[in-house]
């Protein structure tokens, strides 16, 4: 080993929802969130093991049944270990669906790099009255086998130890295929050693050749006559005679070792329980309704009685708890009242802010706790029909649903879909998803203008969203077209949701929520201060009607005036939501000079009825806020995240006007 | 008649596997899932709006749509 390569490079290669994300938490004491959804790693991820004898790298990659180029992941999976990215590969494997799981395993043995398999979720398999045969399994395969359980922290220090003392030792081909087949594997790898390619002997790339496997052929640089060489040698079949030959020798191997290692193979493997629970769940009476009431619910609970009794909770401690002693300390102290102003408005916005947080946490995870469980698989099995008339597919239900989380993660988990046309129109529908940040700004207008039916018009405003969303879906789907129509997804068993899953979940999205009060919205509290506190000449005043920020308001109200809010200071609030949501009631509880409490009634008397009414519609529609149009930019491109700015704010634009104008209309 | 496509056949049915009839992508997608010549598979159920349907196979169940299904020639296990 060279000084360059440090580490020992060890990569983790298996199925989707085989417990690649559980193990590679384990080894590394890293703290990925794991999914109860195939695709939840999407991209690699990389972590170090401590307490190793020697330092070790892993790389988590995203989970394939095959490493064929078909999708992303599969993709991402075979460019990174041809890459020469790794010293030893350990393929973790699912006990408890062998045949499926053996089916990779046969290929990476041909990528002839150094391999171990991982034997996960042995202790279910003993559940269910079966044991694997190790000690047959490896002569099978030819490389060590190691039980462990990922989920219960077990022999997993034998597998840092297997991996540190390892040593690269030759290996016998253990599985040949058809003779027809091992002849052709020959000759092209004597063409490929007349013509200098050192992969001559790798039967992993000999077999891609003999399946014209484009990316691989075009990554040899082969020249022309080498090409025409094996034509010659792959003959008049066509391209998938091959690939079917050599799956189903492949898939009849994994089947034999299947028979011969596991004692007592059931016909029905597939856990009873599950099919049990789903007799009820997506059968055909129930499914719908159960799905209305589990959505219900998950709302009921966030934004009811415990949603909003948590809040008040919230309120109290930050309100009378520190706010409150923070002010009569500053009076104590005679402060100056410039300092005084600047800290009690900051104070205000942020706090105003943070009483939302126990509302949000909620809402997240219960989210969380339902795809734990495993119902988003079902839901989007019982929402295909439905979703394939918005021109996506069920699985795109999912990055959906998470928008009303937030659409950050929502527009990442998009990668699950297969085509690139489906990804695009649900991250264009994604934003119509009433994100959580946006409940706090709903929740103060509400207070001001339906105080004893704020549930009701909560969901009201989110049936909205989606309304418009099917809309957008009707139109767009005309102009994106996905290439294919199929659907071919896993359904994985139900599980009781982990407390750490949750926990993980939740600890990920509470630090993105203060990292954006702590550094987004301080900051534009803090800026909008600042400008509301100095007139144009940089003068303190004390009248904001004559501050900078009203000079700015001033300038882009015009543009609000047919939807009846075009005054400086509901303009600016808005402007400061295009950095967060959040920021918008921090904005207004500045420049309206209002406290906790007196926030809603302030508003009871700028807006009236109608205008309230319709600015809440141009909240709801507006463009995202930066981050997410980032991840949009990241994901499709500038001109796709330019686009949907554009699209969202005159969408918002037009209908928040048509709103006030039909309202005040039939008001007068 | 005893080939059928495989979103023909009822629910609670078992039948295996004669052959894949398309020449792309799908094809292969139904492949790598371990949808081959020879495999049983159950047709579990149904989705509640009649599309896609759910199968089980090597111990796994799966989602498909029909139009997927329409593609895969099946036999009746007993035949």
């Amino acid at each position: 080993m060279n000084l360059k390569k440090k580490y020992v490079r060890v990569s983790l290669l298996g199925n989707p929802n085989v417990g690649k994300t559980t193990l590679f938490n384990r080894l590394t004491g890293n703290t990925q969130y794991v999914g109860n959804w195939p695709g939840v790693t999407v991209e690699k991820k990389e972590g170090y093991i401590r307490n190793a004898r020697t330092p070790i790298k892993v790389t988590d990659l995203p989970g394939v049944y095959s490493l064929s180029p078909f999708s992303p992941e599969e993709i991402v999976t075979r460019n990174y270990i041809l890459g020469e990215n790794v010293d030893i590969l350990v393929n973790i494997v699912d006990a408890t669906n062998l045949e499926r799981n053996l089916y990779l395993t046969t290929q990476a043995l041909e990528l002839g790099i150094p391999m171990v398999v991982v034997l996960n979720m042995c202790d279910i398999l003993k559940r269910k009255g079966k044991v694997v045969d190790f000690c047959s399994l490896e002569s099978s395969l030819g490389v060590r086998v190691l039980p462990i359980s990922a989920a219960k922290n077990r022999g997993i220090e034998d597998l840092v130890n297997f991996i540190s003392d390892f040593r690269p030792q030759n290996r016998k081909i253990v599985f040949k295929y058809m003779s027809d087949i091992e002849s052709k594997l020959s000759q092209i790898s004597e063409v490929l050693k007349s013509e200098n390619v050192k992969q001559y002997n790798n039967r992993f790339v000999l077999i891609k050749i003999l399946e014209y496997d484009s990316l691989i052929i075009s990554s040899l640089k082969l020249n022309l006559k080498a090409i025409q060489k094996i034509d010659e040698i792959r003959g008049p079949q066509k391209d998938i005679r091959y690939e079917e030959f050599i799956a189903s020798q492949r898939y009849s191997k994994s089947s034999l070792i299947c028979k011969n290692v596991v004692s007592e193979l059931s016909k029905v493997r597939h856990s009873r329980i599950s099919r049990e629970i789903d007799k009820i769940v997506t059968s055909r009476i129930l499914s719908f309704p159960i799905f209305l009431l589990i959505l219900f619910t998950i709302f009921f609970i966030s934004f009811g009685p415990i949603g909003t009794s948590l809040q008040d909770f919230a309120r109290l401690i930050i309100f009378k708890g520190i706010a409150h002693p923070i002010d009569v300390l500053l009076g104590q102290f005679n402060a100056n009242s410039i300092v005084q102003g600047f800290i009690s408005s900051i104070v205000g916005g942020l706090g105003e802010v943070l009483s939302f947080l126990p509302q949000i946490l909620l809402l997240l995870g219960l989210l969380s706790v339902l795809e734990d469980s495993g119902y988003m698989a079902r839901a989007a099995f019982i929402m295909d029909r439905l979703m394939v008339k918005l021109g996506v597919s069920g699985k795109a239900f999912v990055p959906l649903l998470m928008g009303f989380g937030c659409s950050v993660p929502a527009i990442l988990s998009t990668r699950i879909l297969k085509s690139r046309e489906e990804k695009k129109l649900s991250i264009f529908l994604i934003p119509f998803m009433s994100c959580s940040a946006k409940i706090p700004v709903y929740l103060v207008f509400l207070s001001a203008f339906f105080p004893n039916n704020k549930t009701l018009m909560i969901f009201l405003i989110y049936i909205l969203g989606v309304i418009f969303s099917i809309m957008t879906a009707l139109i767009f789907k005309r102009f994106i077209k996905p290439k294919d129509n199929s659907l071919i997804m896993e359904l994985p068993d139900y599980k009781i949701p982990s407390v750490r899953n949750l926990y993980l979940h939740l600890k990920d999205q509470l630090k993105d929520f203060l990292e954006n009060v702590g550094v987004i919205i301080l900051s534009s509290s803090v800026i909008v201060w600042f400008l509301q506190s100095f007139d144009r000449s940089l003068h303190f005043t004390d009248e904001n009607s004559k501050s900078i920020l009203a000079d700015l308001g001033n300038f882009i109200s015009p543009i609000f005036r047919f939807a009846g809010f075009d005054n400086w200071k509901a303009s600016v609030s808005l402007i400061s939501g295009l950095f967060s949501k959040e920021a918008i009631i921090s904005t207004m509880s500045i420049v309206f000079d209002a406290d906790e409490s007196s926030l809603s009634e302030t508003l009871h008397s700028t807006f009236s009825f109608a205008s309230s009414v319709s600015i809440i519609v141009f909240i709801l529609l507006y463009s995202p806020c930066i981050a997410a149009i980032a991840t949009i930019r990241k994901e499709l491109g500038t001109k796709s995240a330019i686009f949907s700015f554009i699209y969202q704010t005159s969408l918002a634009l037009v209908f928040s006007s048509i709103t006030y104008q039909i309202l005040s209309a039939f008001l007068k | 008649m005893p080939y059928k496509t495989l979103n023909e056949v009822k629910p609670g049915v078992f039948v295996t596997v004669v052959n894949i009839v398309d020449d792309g992508r799908i094809k292969r997608r139904i492949m790598d899932i371990g949808i081959l010549p020879g495999v049983c598979i159950e047709v579990v159920k149904v989705a509640p709006l009649g599309d896609p349907i759910q199968i089980s196979l090597l111990g796994f169940d799966m989602v498909m749509r029909r139009s997927d299904a329409s593609k895969i020639i099946v036999k009746s296990v007993d035949e």
